[in-house]
Order: structure tokens, then sequence, then C-alpha cells
């Protein structure tokens, strides 16, 4: 059930209804679990009871834990948390390279379809089990609520993975449809609904067909494709964020910002501190901090670095292609680390005209490694990276990476300047006639340009 | 805040919504017409195609490539002009329409700029209409050859020749012309509601463009459903051969000016960046029969095949939709007119 559906807009106006007229907390987490049970179980009911059980021994195990805070309790979910997430996700990527590294033909594969969103829910409930473990939230008695957390429907297939400290004491009241939250989200909504199926879809149509046969498109072909995969996968993600935190806003839920301008980033450090902030931060937390963080010896800061990026990009996907994306970054990472700590030492200011440089290169860098991301194996990798040199093919600049790219330049150009490289909030008074009129014509330009066709989240099949 | 005035807020709110969703949709819709502009077009089960666009009306075509064109007073995609002598007759599909160039680029445009005699004539007349395929094209043959005795030579563009038995063997049972039943007449005759409709469609082309929205995700959700029909592959050769063979002899009867089919499959993008040209499984049987009817075919394969490998273009899409797949584009109407140009002067030699 996606978002911009009509099952969804059943589900969610007659579930609005019913949150709205729940007298009590229990009430509301009631109808938020029936609710996440109904969005789920649309997509297939039998990886319900894979959500479920995951809950169900958070849920256990957090209890135990309460009792006795014997270490057992935290590693029983971990353990059938990563468990999960390694026969479900990466069982075969396993098996196939051990079997290739062997060279031994491999009998063992499994006919696997991936849950959909368990590497979302699986870290949202590990953070609940951390953060109890941390004592930053009491022990959840209530299963209901706990399990309300954890599929909470807006994020549970495509994040942002909203930690358990944030969104739990945020379930603590009670929440009431107002107006000003309407608007919020409704407008947040029609910026994620833009990016997805104008922007991301339209892009993706044209970066496919590159993608594709690579071989067969020049050099400038190839630049526009890779440039219109980091707008795609950007406008995709960030999109499918702004719908959720926008269908939860209309509910009196904050779930966070999970994107902020990462093309104005000015290292890769930056720019995990802008791009999918949400996992970065789970990671930052649970991870890094927890290896030592950076209060450390510098060697083994970069070590943490390195393994906290790699396991973000292992998180992304059962492929080479996303390890070695991870551990680029993780590198980029460490060497722009070191970079800075020789301009300190040397007492070299940053400057705008510096400031601009820096963005210009670490986009480089990161589109660059999109190239990564983007191949279906690391095989392909060099065709692109060769084929940006090649005058003979097919020349193919879609005229919609074109426009859509000047736009998105434009806004990044306004964040820069008006805002400090921070996203302008649209938060548009709704009670305005011409606000109203904005609205309604933004909403038929959707229709006119929205891309129809086959067009699933990238970021789902994580 | 009162019961009662809260009522009232709420009514003054929605009336306010709608007054802005109606100036919204005028200022799209505005916007729209210079995107993706449908005409009205009418149904001609008896015409020399079956359906064609309303009389002196401007179709834009925005969402494949990009055309602005004027519909003439038969309801074709043809410049002003009068028929000269001797003249071709186009017949085909969308993509002899060439909706998704500009009208001076199609083949026909290209053919006409060659052979007119002057700026005021017209040497090829256009009358390809929206899924005039094979079978429609069989079947309305001889209408168009009623409907147009004076000329001297008739293409008949197809892009592909696999169709299913039953398709094909209702192609067999052909219509005959009714004046009446022409677009000029009934664009001419047609009542006050009809007027209004066309006016609808035309003066607010959002409405289409919804409708074409919505059609073609009800068409994804059916594929993603896998419920796509599927024409079998265990295919009764013979019969096949017979029917193409039928119809072939249908053709041939009503006419004795020349009958040249253009026969254009797609290209297929390899990952080594080679084509491959995706010919129809009964391409050969079709073939056979028109040769054994004393029917030209031009088959745009193998020039379609070699322009690319020469000059890296593809005759299909464009750069607001994919390379290789869709209409023909301008290379494509080019490469299909230079052909067409050196068969027409052979042919009439």
């Amino acid at each position: 059930m996606i978002f911009y559906s009509l099952p969804f807009l059943v589900l969610f106006l007659a579930s609005t209804v019913f949150f709205h007229l729940a007298k009590t907390q229990k009430q509301q987490h009631g109808v938020i679990l029936l609710t996440n049970i109904l969005f789920y179980g649309f997509w297939d009911v039998r990886f319900l009871a894979l959500l479920l059980g995951m809950i169900g021994i958070c849920y256990a195990s957090g209890l135990g834990y309460q009792k006795n805070k014997h270490m057992v309790w935290i590693a029983i979910p971990v353990t059938t948390g990563i468990a999960m997430l390694c026969i479900l996700k990466y069982y075969n990527f396993f098996l196939e390279s051990f079997c290739r590294m062997l060279g031994i033909t491999n009998g063992f594969t499994l006919q696997i379809i991936l849950p959909l969103g368990i590497s979302f829910y699986t870290f949202q409930a590990l953070s609940y089990i951390f953060d109890v473990k941390n004592e930053k939230i009491p022990v959840e008695r209530n299963f209901v609520k706990l399990a309300a957390y954890i599929s909470f429907f807006p994020q549970v297939t495509s994040g942002p993975i909203v930690k358990a400290h944030d969104f739990l004491p945020q379930m603590q009241i009670l929440h009431r449809i107002r107006k000003e939250n309407c608007y919020k989200g409704l407008q947040l909504f029609l910026l994620g609904l833009t990016k997805k199926v104008v922007f991301a879809d339209r892009i993706g149509v044209a970066v496919n067909a590159v993608f594709q046969t690579p071989l067969a498109y020049d050099g400038i072909s190839i630049f526009f494709a890779v440039i219109g995969y980091a707008l795609q996968i950007y406008c995709d993600f960030s999109g499918y964020s702004d719908m959720a935190v926008g269908i939860a806003a209309i509910w009196d839920f904050d779930l966070g910002k999970n994107f902020n301008m990462p093309y104005l980033a000015k290292n890769p450090s930056d720019f995990w501190k802008r791009w999918h902030i949400s996992l970065s931060s789970w990671f930052q937390e649970y991870v890094y901090i927890p290896l030592g963080g950076s209060r450390c010896e510098k060697w083994k800061m970069y070590r943490n670095i390195v393994i906290t990026m790699l396991l973000s990009g292992l998180w992304h996907g059962a492929n080479w292609t996303f390890v070695i994306w991870g551990l680029l970054h993780g590198i980029g990472s460490v060497i722009n680390k070191m970079y800075r700590s020789i301009c300190r030492s040397r007492n070299i200011r940053s400057t705008e005209r510096l400031d601009w440089v820096h963005i210009l290169l670490n986009n480089v860098f990161v589109v660059s490694l999109w190239i990564v991301f983007r191949a279906d194996s690391i095989r392909d990798v060099p065709l692109f990276f060769t084929g940006l040199f090649r005058q003979d093919g097919i020349r193919y600049i879609s005229v919609f990476t074109v426009i859509y790219t000047a736009l998105i330049v434009a806004g990044n150009m306004i964040a820069y300047f008006k805002n400090e490289k921070n996203m302008i909030e649209i938060n548009l008074n709704l009670d305005l006639f011409r606000n109203k009129l904005v609205i309604c014509v933004w909403i038929f330009l959707i229709i006119m340009f929205a891309y129809i066709g086959d067009s699933a989240f990238i970021y789902a099949q994580f | 805040m009162t019961h009662k005035m809260r009522f009232k807020n709420i009514i003054i709110s929605g009336i306010s919504w709608a007054i802005a969703a109606a100036v919204a949709f005028f200022a799209v819709n505005l916007l729209c017409c210079f995107y993706e502009r449908p005409t009205a077009w009418y149904d001609t089960p008896n015409g020399p195609n079956p359906s064609g666009w309303r009389p002196g009306s401007v179709l834009v075509h925005g969402t494949e490539g990009y055309g602005v064109v004027r519909v003439d007073e038969n309801g074709y995609l043809n410049p002003a002009g009068k028929l000269q002598d001797g003249y071709v007759l186009m017949m085909g599909s969308s993509h002899t329409q060439g909706k998704e160039v500009p009208a001076e680029k199609k083949y026909s445009a290209r053919v006409n700029a060659y052979f007119a005699e002057d700026n005021d004539t017209l040497f090829a007349y256009n009358i390809a209409s929206d899924g005039n395929f094979l079978p429609s094209l069989i079947r309305h043959f001889p209408a168009a050859v009623q409907a147009f005795p004076d000329a001297a030579v008739i293409t008949v563009e197809v892009a592909s020749v696999d169709f299913s038995e039953e398709e094909l063997e209702n192609a067999l049972q052909q219509v005959s012309y009714v004046a009446e039943n022409s677009v000029g007449s009934q664009y001419r005759n047609a009542g006050t509601g009809a007027r209004i409709k066309n006016f609808i469609k035309e003066s607010f082309p959002m409405l289409s463009l919804i409708k074409s929205k919505l059609k073609t995700a009800a068409a994804v959700q059916t594929k993603a459903a896998g419920k796509t029909a599927e024409i079998s592959d265990q295919q009764n050769e013979k019969q096949y051969g017979d029917i193409y063979n039928q119809a072939m002899e249908l053709i041939r009867s009503e006419t004795d000016c020349p009958v040249i089919f253009i026969y254009h499959p797609s290209l297929k993008l390899n990952d080594d960046g080679s084509v491959n040209v995706q010919y129809s499984k009964n391409w050969a049987l079709f073939q056979a029969a028109c040769s054994d009817n004393n029917i030209s075919v031009i088959d745009m394969g193998p020039i379609f095949e070699r322009w690319y490998y020469e000059h890296r273009q593809l005759p299909y899409g464009f750069s607001n939709t994919t390379p290789g797949s869709g209409h023909l584009n301008h290379v494509g109407h080019q490469l299909i007119a230079n052909t067409l140009i050196g068969c027409l002067e052979e042919v009439m030699q």
C-alpha cells in the first residue's frame, strides 16, 4: 500500500476519524496498532508474523531486563534481529560470495522474499532495547504501545528510523487532529509527493535507460545519467520521508528531519549529517559511540568511522556495491578528518569561496560514489567511469533531468543564501485564500507532471 | 465559539477551498493547453480508417516528443493544400501521424516537400490514425481506396505484423466507404450534445490528461498483477500464412495502383552497445504473402540498424521519454522518408 493510492487514502481517513475520536491514550495506541497491521498486512500478511514476533521478543526481553538487568535480555533481541537480517537479507549474498571465493558450486541458495521494511523496523526495535539498556527510557510494559511504535505505519517500510527515546515519550500524551498539524502535514506530504512522482520517477526513467546499457551511450549522456541518479535517489528517498513525516504530523507526531540539503554538505561527515539523518544518528549512537567514537586515539577514531560506514553500506543491501560504497564513504570521511586536522594545525580558516570549493569537491565525491551504489555489480562500475570519457555513442540528455536539476540547484542556492544551508520549511497558513490557491495549483501541477508507471521506492528494497 | 459559528466557518472555508480549486484548475488547464491538448475525434467504422480528429482543431502533444498540428477538413493531420494529380495516399498508425515531431519533420511532410509541385499542393496525403494497426488497415483498405480513388500510390505503415488469428480473420471482413460516415460529414451534422462534448474536451485538456493518467495507472496495475493476456506462442504457421495471403489478395483486388507496405520493427539495445532488430514472429510469412500478391514491402530494420552503427542514433524515442522506445522520432521519420522517396521514384518511372 503506497501513500498515494486509493486504499491508503481510505485507510488513513478512516483511521484518522477513529484516532481523533479516541478518548484515551490507550484507545489511540490501539487505533495506531490496528492501522499499522492493516497497512503492513495489505502488502503481505505472512510477514506480519515476523514483525509481530520481533516486537514480542523486544517486549519480553525488556520486561526480563527490568527484573534482573541481565545482559542476556539484551543479547536475545539483538541476536534475533541481526540473525533475521542475516538470514532474510544477507544469507544468499554471504553464501554466494563464500562459494565464489572458494571456487565451489553453490547449491544452497534460498528463494527468499525480503520482507518489506525489515531493515527499518529491526533498527527501531533494537533502538528500544539499546535505549532501555542505556536507561534513556523506562521499560515499556504496554505491549500495544511498543508495537504501535515499532510498526508505526508512516515509516515502517522506508523510514525515517525514529529512535525509541524520541518516539515513545510522544505516546504519553493524548493526540488531537489539529488544523495547524493538518496544514503542515498536507504541505509536507505534497512536497514529498512532488519529489517522488514528479521528480524522482521521471528522472528515474531516463537514468534507468542509460544504466541498463551504459556501453551504448556517450560520455555526456552518462554524465547526465549520473547527475540524474544523484537527484533521483535524493528525491525518491527524501520524498518518501517527507510524506511519512507529513502523515505523522497530521496525527501530531514528530518524526524529525531526515534530510537537510545534503548536496550543500562541505565534506563526507557533513553529508551524513544531512542525508538519511535518522540512519546516520542511529549508527552514531548505537555503533560509533559504543566503539569509542572520537574520544580516543586518532587511529581508533578512524577505525571507528570506517567500521560504522562499512556497516551502514551493508545495511543498504546485500551486494558488494553497497559494501564498497560504505567503505569508500568511510575512507573519504577519514581523509577529510585528516585534512581538517592539518588545516586546523596550520590555522587555515574557511572562507565563502573555500566553502564553495568544498561543496563542489564533496559533490564530486558523493556523486561518484552513487555510481558504485547504483551499479548492478562491482564489475559494472568501471564501465561508467570510463564511459564518462566516451565520445562515441547515443547522445541522450533527458529534458526532465535538465529542468529538475536546474530547479533543485535553485532550491539549494536559496537554502544556502537565505537559510544558512538549511532546508526552508514550507508552512503556509492555509486560512488565507491565496495560500489555498497555491496548494490547489500545486496539486494540479503534480497531477499534470506526475509520472505514472512502474516506480517502486528505492529505499523500500533496503 | 458556538456550534453555529463553527459550522458557519466550516462552510465558508469549504467554499473558499472550492473556489481556489476551480481557479487553480483553470490556471493549470491553461498551461495544459500548451503541453498536452487532444482534440475531439469521430469514430468512422465505414471510413478510410477507424477514426479522425475534429476538422480545424489544433492538437498539441507534449508528453512524448513535442508537436503542434492543425487538423485538416477531413480530420487528418496534413498541411492545407490541394491534392495534386497522382498523389500518394499514406495509411498507418500513430507512427505515421507523427504527432510527436514537428509537422515538417514527419515522413509524409518530407516526401511531400520532395515531390510536391509547389507549396500549395500536396503530393502525400496522410490519413493515419491512432491504433490503426495491421488488422484495422486491412479492414479499412477498401474504404480508403473508395474515399481517395485518385491516389496513384498507396503506402501502408506497420510496426508489427503479429496479431492473433482471430484479429486477422475479423480484419478480412472489410468495410466499404460510406460518405455520411466520414469525419467531415459527422462534424457538419453533429448535434448540440456532441458539439458541447467536443467543446469540453478541447477546452479542458486537463480532464483528458487526468483520464489518460488513470487509464495508464490501471494498465500498470494490471501488468503488475500479471493479468496481461498474451498471444500464444504456439501458432499454426500454415494458417497464418493463409490469412496473410487472403488479406493481401483482398488488398490487391481493390486497386491497380502500387501498394507499398512500410514495415519498421523496433531495435533492442544490447548490454555491449550493439542493437538487434526485433522482427515480428510472422514477418517472413507476411513478407511472402506480400510478394505473392505483387505488393512491395520496405523493411526498415536493416536501414535503422545501419544508421545506428554509423551515427549512433535510434529511430524511436525522445528527450522527454527514453531512447529506442515509443514512437518514431525525427530520425525514424527521416529514414523512412529517404527510403520511401527512393522507392517512389522507382515506382513512378
